[in-house]
C-alpha cells in the first residue's frame, strides 16, 4: 500500500512523502473509495489543507498564489484516492477484475475519527503537509 | 507534424493533468479537445478532426468502453486510434479495452515518457513524431 501512495503522489502530484507514525494527526479533507477484489473494503485518504492545495496546484500547473476552488480540491482528492486504490489493487491482484466505486470526498475536522481502530493505516509527511491512509477491510471480504 | 488530441474524462482535474503530461512529454500536439464523458466525446469528434483519443473508462452518461463501441460503428471514427487511461490496469480490464477496439492502454499514474511512447505507438510515428513510412509515401 505504501509503495502505491509514494508512486501516485510522486508521479501525479509531484509530492515526495515519507512515513512518520509520530507526525501530528490533524486533517481537513477525507477522500474514500470502496473496492472489491480478493479482499474488499474501503480506502480512505486524509489530507491536511496545505497538502491538498499543493497537490492540486502541482497537478494543474497553477502558481502558488492562484486561488483553488473547493470543488477543484475535492476533485483532486477523489482522483488521488482512485489512483492509489487502483494501483494498490493492481499490485496485490493483477490477474483479477477488481472493481472500484465512485470516489467520494468530504471536509473533516478534529472531531472526526480519523483512524478509529483501523488495523491497516499509515501516516505520511512531506514538505507540503501530511496525509493519512486507512484501509478498512470488510470481514470475510 | 502535429496532432489533435481529445481527452475524455469526467474529472476536470484529470483532463488538465493528462493535457499537462502530454505537453510535458514533448508529443507534438496541435489542439487538445476535452469531453466529460463518452457522449460528449462523440459529439466533439463529429465536429472536429481528431488524430488520437485518450479516454478514461468509468464515466457517467457513457463510459469509455461504450464510446469505443460506438466509434467502431462509424466509418470515419473507427479509424481513430484510442488510448484507454485507467487506474484499473489489470489483465481483465486491458483485455476488455483491447477487444472493444482500444489501440493502447496507460495505467494511472503515468510518466510523460510512458505517455509519449504510447501516443507514438498507436499513431504509428517515430520518436520525432514523423510517420514511419514518410520517405516511401511522397513519390508522386
Amino acid at each position: 500500500m505504501k509503495d502505491s501512495i509514494f508512486e501516485v503522489f510522486e508521479k501525479m502530484f509531484f509530492v515526495f512523502l515519507e512515513e512518520d507514525e509520530n507526525a501530528p494527526v490533524n486533517y481537513d479533507m477525507e477522500a474514500s473509495i470502496d473496492f472489491t477484489s480478493i479482499i474488499s473494503g474501503r480506502m480512505r485518504l486524509l489530507f491536511d489543507g496545505d497538502l491538498i492545495r499543493t497537490m492540486t496546484r502541482n497537478m494543474l500547473n497553477m502558481d502558488a498564489d492562484d486561488d483553488v476552488s473547493e470543488e477543484t480540491l475535492a476533485d483532486c482528492a477523489r482522483e488521488a484516492v482512485n489512483m492509489v486504490c487502483g494501483n494498490f489493487l493492481t499490485k496485490i491482484d493483477a490477474s483479477d477484475k477488481f472493481s472500484l466505486s465512485g470516489p467520494r470526498c468530504m471536509d473533516v475536522d478534529a472531531s472526526h475519527s480519523f483512524f478509529g481502530d483501523a488495523e491497516h493505516r499509515a501516516i505520511m509527511v512531506s514538505a507540503s503537509g501530511n496525509v493519512g491512509v486507512v484501509v478498512d477491510v470488510t470481514p470475510d471480504g | 507534424m502535429s496532432f489533435n488530441v481529445i481527452v475524455v474524462d469526467d474529472s476536470s482535474s484529470m483532463r488538465s493533468v493528462i493535457k499537462k503530461i502530454i505537453t510535458m512529454s514533448g508529443f507534438k500536439m496541435d489542439h487538445c479537445f476535452e469531453a466529460g464523458n463518452g457522449r460528449e466525446g462523440l459529439e466533439v469528434m463529429s465536429n472536429n478532426w481528431v488524430d488520437v483519443v485518450v479516454t478514461d473508462i468509468n464515466m457517467p452518461v457513457m463510459t469509455g468502453i461504450e464510446m469505443l463501441q460506438e466509434m467502431k460503428k462509424d466509418k470515419l471514427l473507427r479509424e481513430i486510434p484510442i488510448i484507454v487511461v485507467s487506474t484499473e490496469a489489470n489483465t481483465e480490464r486491458v483485455r476488455e479495452a483491447i477487444e472493444s477496439g482500444a489501440s493502447g492502454f496507460i495505467k494511472k499514474p503515468f510518466t510523460p515518457e510512458e505517455c509519449r511512447k504510447t501516443l507514438h505507438e498507436v499513431i504509428g510515428v517515430d520518436e520525432d513524431g514523423n510517420y514511419q513510412d514518410d520517405d516511401e509515401g511522397l513519390d508522386f
